[in-house]
């Protein structure tokens, strides 16, 4: 049985969406630490600001969740994999920033974020290092 | 679990990308399953079984410790 996932070519508009959207937060991140309160966002609207966000994670999860192009019982565990390791790491991440920082807060969005990115990368790298005779 | 996959790819003049073709898998996984990285489920060991023609628990067999 198959994990139901979107087709292949979903792949490439999923990333190109997430890049574009993300261009206003990594150029701001160069420019101010202090995400929203800086000169790159003043120039968009608070409502531009956030469909970008919503964007950014729509077309990050669509690349995550897209096929490969031969997908097969093996690259279906290590999907299943990256999803256990990202479990672990969201929840590492979460109780160790509440027990160093009492008042930690993190944004929905930074954690749908954190974790899909973490999911990407884990499975990419588990892919690629799979040797081939 | 021990398989014999090494084998009768040899025996059968086929390569790993051949049998991949074959099974709609990646040659990646021929890898894997050819050292005992990964168990194939019974679906794939059945269609390679027919593939080579002959019974899957002549490809794969059981360890001690399994």
């Amino acid at each position: 049985m198959k994990t139901q996932l979107l087709p292949h070519y979903f792949r490439i508009p999923g990333m190109v969406v997430f890049i574009l959207a993300s261009i206003p937060s990594v150029i701001a991140g160069f420019v101010d630490a202090q995400f929203y309160t800086y000169e790159t966002y003043a120039l968009l609207s608070k409502h531009t600001i956030y469909l970008l966000d919503i964007l950014g994670i729509l077309g990050l999860a669509v690349y995550a969740l897209s096929q490969d192009r031969v997908y097969d019982e093996l690259l279906q565990r290590l999907r299943l994999e990256a999803i256990k390791t990202t479990f672990v790491v969201s929840m590492a991440v979460v109780i160790l920033s509440y027990i160093i920082f009492p008042d930690f807060k993190i944004h929905p969005s930074y954690l749908i974020n954190l974790q899909v990115l973490c999911y990407s990368l884990l499975y990419y790298i588990r892919k690629n290092s799979m040797p081939y005779a | 679990m021990i398989n014999c996959i090494k084998v009768e790819r040899a025996r059968h003049n086929m390569s790993q990308s051949d049998l991949a073709e074959k099974l709609g898998v990646t040659r990646q996984t021929i890898y894997a399953i050819e050292h005992k990285k990964f168990v194939p489920s019974t679906v794939l060991a059945l269609k390679m079984a027919s593939i080579f023609g002959i019974p899957v628990e002549q490809i794969f067999q059981l360890e001690e410790q399994d």
